[in-house]
């Protein structure tokens, strides 16, 4: 009879999971690297490599999808054997709260410079925590479900707003130069190893299902990303320029600010950008929070629920306090930039392949 | 325990049970020389069914040696008859308004139906008024209520099941449902539910509502109580369940999700444009109703640069002398309304309408003339109160008044971002309900279980024309509801 009460997340829920999730962070934080490295181009840079992850994971997903007829946690150890299992799922949980506690503490700076100066970078990772305990607390169902709402009004706002700005687009400013055709390929690659870090939701994929309709899901998810992604960096170089571009922390919620909205009751927009963020940062803090405590009872068989919760939260919020700390921002940025999308691609492609070896 | 075959054993017995129940009337006679004890409640029994239907048959056409089974089927001249064996049957039959005869040397009794409860009629409906459509209504008596469905679904495949609830008070609970379009699992899973409660009472469908919920903490409902005959039988053509308590107006549908809660039963009665405008204007007021004081807060306190200089102006220049900070005028208001809301509701109806706006005024004019509260305050929270009431669901209003508070004290505390915050914390608290098995976000959330179609009921009406399909609560095979003939003649 039911639909649901049953820990599963349908096709649609999972693509909007992953642009619920990944759209936000990813608009705030990715461009920043990618217009540096390649300058004008940048829009193509993330095109292109959005357009390859897009690719990547719409294969990973028909090779692997196959065999995940289990929970992936339980294929991991019949594929890998218990104690390469324990190795691979340890790794994962640590490698989704360093991502989690990453994007929850550029968040969390966001919040206080940008939207309230009140409130305190800690005391808003710790809010944020708190709404991701009770929402992992629930479930994959509700965090699908939630991404289901949001994924719908971000992309309808952000739709808005692109059709808002598209017209005081300086088209000239992106067209790239001869000797840019390397930083851009660069910056695709940047772009690609930024959305890889997403493979940790083959945690989420619904297992034993029409592994082809989720492929397609899956694929349609990251090309969401990378065309909304693209546009908005042709829209924050249009709009500052390349070398201003390079200074803005935060160059797409920042180009709010120059936006006319007409009729707009809302003097200062880009805190309504960053209404957008803070939404798409607790699915994507919730996400990691569950699926860390997940991996955490796989590998604790008898660990109370709550329990992982709670361990997946304090672990997440350790790694946002690490990179809050003074100098920490720049010091995990600088590692995670490259090293942890390497790490999502090391960890998917062995595991893959191992997958498909076994039966 | 077992009747006994000896008539004065068991006159002794149950008078000493019902020892100090002088509304039970015992009434000995003979049939012939064979001695027959009769009991019945007073005042419970219909009319004069006991001298027409069964003493003067007995007196007159009994036979010697009759026993109860010969009485039962060849004197009692009433329509619903059966026998029993124990005490405790007799002594349910005899509460319930039901008569029984025990004859002497027979361990069997008979009870017969002779229920008369008094009732009021059938009244109009007062918590879902329609200006379009029936204006009938349920009332206490269950039986009464089932009739009301009865009227409007003429299947034979409306199954009517009946079952007892409360230890103490032995409610009659009746589930009604259609049998080839409800799903089995769920009619089993809510006849379980009933048959496993093991409480002193049931007073009303809203006892039973609460214990049926499975996340009883919510502040949310997740039951769907209504006391519209049409409501109750149009979900019952859905595929839902209907299940009806014996003493309360108000009929229990499950399941029920976010949607249904902001349907109006004259929603299919009037033109489908109007309706579906309507439909709008509810989702828009019940965001507003919980919204806007926290948004309030949030930005005149945290943000007034975001608020337009003009009207920024006008507020703070309205604020200048009020002593109190936006938290508390917000909540002086907000706890105002309320109780002028909650005080209404006691009133008798010729007071509470001059009572309503005598209350407002003094309590809105006279507090922005003596600067208690700012003039923008009053219009807020009389906005945010007014629009609460466009929501046609009182249960659900109910959780948007607790909810709304939630949202007030984080924005107060935490600005725009609690504001953000609060308003997640309630996304992901209704998207974790459900309502046996049925995500209480559909169909925004998890709409592909039905292709989507039941998105032309939700936020939009469309014409009923293009309502072909039944909603996700019916049978997978037995979704078509409408068919139409084309030219040719063919459905």
């Amino acid at each position: 009879m039911n639909f649901s009460c049953n820990n599963k997340i349908s096709n649609n829920q999972l693509l909007a999971v992953i642009v619920a999730a990944f759209l936000g962070c990813t608009a705030v934080s990715a461009p920043l690297g990618i217009i540096e490295t390649a300058g004008g181009g940048a829009c193509i840079s993330v095109f292109l490599g959005g357009f390859a992850a897009s690719i990547f994971f719409y294969i990973l997903v028909r090779l692997t999808g196959k065999r995940i007829t289990d929970s992936y946690q339980n294929v991991v150890y019949n594929s890998l054997g218990k104690f390469l299992g324990f190795l691979v799922l340890s790794a994962i949980f640590v490698y989704t709260s360093v991502y989690g506690g990453f994007q929850l503490s550029t968040t969390a700076r966001m919040v206080h410079f940008t939207m309230e100066k009140s409130v305190s970078s800690l005391f808003a990772a710790i809010l944020i925590v708190f709404v991701a305990f009770y929402t992992a607390l629930r479930g994959r169902e509700c965090v699908g479900r939630i991404s289901e709402i949001a994924a719908v009004l971000m992309l309808a706002f952000i739709v808005f707003i692109f059709v808002i700005s598209a017209p005081s687009m300086d088209l000239i400013t992106l067209r790239p130069t001869p000797d840019e055709w390397r930083g851009i390929l660069k910056g695709a690659f940047m772009s690609f190893s930024a959305l890889s870090v997403a493979g940790y939701v083959f945690v989420m994929l619904p297992n034993g299902g029409n592994t082809k309709k989720t492929a397609f899901s899956v694929f349609l998810a990251f090309l969401i990303i990378t065309v909304v992604l693209s546009f908005g960096t042709a829209l924050a170089v249009s709009c500052f320029g390349v070398e201003e571009s390079k200074r803005k922390l935060w160059p797409v919620i920042q180009m709010m600010n120059y936006t006319e909205f007409p009729g707009s009751l809302v003097e200062r927009q880009e805190v309504l950008m960053s209404g957008f963020y803070v939404f798409s940062s607790f699915i994507l803090t919730s996400l990691s929070v569950h699926i860390s405590s997940v991996v955490l009872e796989s590998i604790f068989k008898n660990i109370n629920r709550v329990f992982s919760v709670l361990a997946a939260c304090a672990v997440v919020l350790f790694f946002c306090l690490c990179a809050l700390r003074k100098g920490g921002f720049e010091a995990v940025y600088s590692v995670y930039g490259f090293n942890l999308a390497m790490y999502g691609v090391m960890l998917l492609a062995p595991i893959a392949s191992l997958l498909r070896r076994k039966k | 325990m077992e009747l006994y075959k000896e008539l004065n054993k068991n006159k002794e017995y149950i008078k000493n049970t019902l020892y100090g129940s002088d509304d039970i009337v015992f009434k000995e006679f003979e049939n012939n020389g064979t001695k027959c004890f009769l009991i019945y409640a007073d005042n419970i029994i219909r009319g004069t069914t006991i001298e027409e239907g069964i003493l003067t048959n007995i007196m007159v056409r009994g036979e010697k040696n009759f026993d109860a089974f010969d009485m039962q089927n060849n004197l009692i001249a009433v329509g619903e008859t059966k026998l029993v064996q124990s005490f405790e049957e007799v002594f349910d039959a005899v509460l319930l308004g039901d008569t029984v005869l025990i004859v002497e040397n027979d361990n069997r009794a008979v009870v017969i139906s002779t229920k008369g409860w008094p009732s009021r009629g059938i009244p109009e409906a007062k918590t879902e008024v329609v200006v379009q459509g029936p204006k009938d209504a349920f009332t206490e008596l269950g039986s009464m209520n089932t009739v009301l469905i009865r009227r409007r679904i003429r299947d034979t495949a409306l199954k009517v099941r009946r079952f007892k609830c409360g230890r103490r008070s032995k409610t009659d609970i009746t589930v009604m449902y259609l049998k080839d379009v409800a799903k089995e699992e769920l009619v089993e899973n809510v006849i379980s539910q009933i048959k496993s409660l093991d409480v002193d009472c049931i007073l009303d469908s809203g006892y039973l509502e609460q214990f049926m919920e499975k996340r009883y903490s919510s502040p949310f409902p997740q039951l769907q109580l209504t006391e519209r005959p049409d409501k109750a039988a149009s979900a019952i053509y859905e595929g839902r369940v209907a299940v009806v308590v014996d003493n309360s107006p108000f009929v229990i549908l499950v399941p029920s999700t976010l949607n249904i809660f902001f349907q109006s039963a004259e929603d299919y009665y009037e033109r489908w444009e109007i309706m579906s405008f309507m439909r709008i204007l509810r989702f828009f007021a019940a965001i507003l109703s919980v919204a806007l004081p926290g948004l309030y807060i949030a930005l005149t306190v945290y943000r007034p640069d975001l608020i337009p200089t003009s009207l920024a102006l006008k507020i703070a220049s309205g604020r200048a002398y009020v002593p109190f900070p936006a938290i508390a005028e917000v909540l002086i208001m907000e706890t105002a309304f309320e109780l002028l809301r909650e005080a209404g509701v006691r009133l008798p109806s010729p007071v509470s309408s001059a009572f309503g706006i005598v209350g407002g005024i003094v309590i809105g004019s006279a507090a922005v003339e003596a600067g208690i509260v700012g003039p923008v305050v009053v219009i807020m929270a009389a906005l945010s109160g007014i629009c609460s009431f466009a929501v046609p669901n009182p249960a659900f209003v109910s959780a948007l008044r607790i909810v709304k508070y939630l949202i007030i004290f984080m924005s107060a505390f935490f600005g725009l971002f609690g504001f953000y915050t609060s308003v997640f914390l309630v996304l992901a608290h209704l998207a974790s309900l459900e309502s046996y098995g049925v995500p209480y976000l559909y169909p925004f959330c998890g709409g592909s279980a039905n292709n989507y179609t039941d998105f032309k009921d939700s936020i939009l009406r469309v014409p009923l024309r293009k309502m072909r399909r039944r909603p996700v609560f019916a049978k997978a095979g037995q979704r078509i509801r409408m068919l139409f003939k084309n030219k040719e003649g063919n459905k």
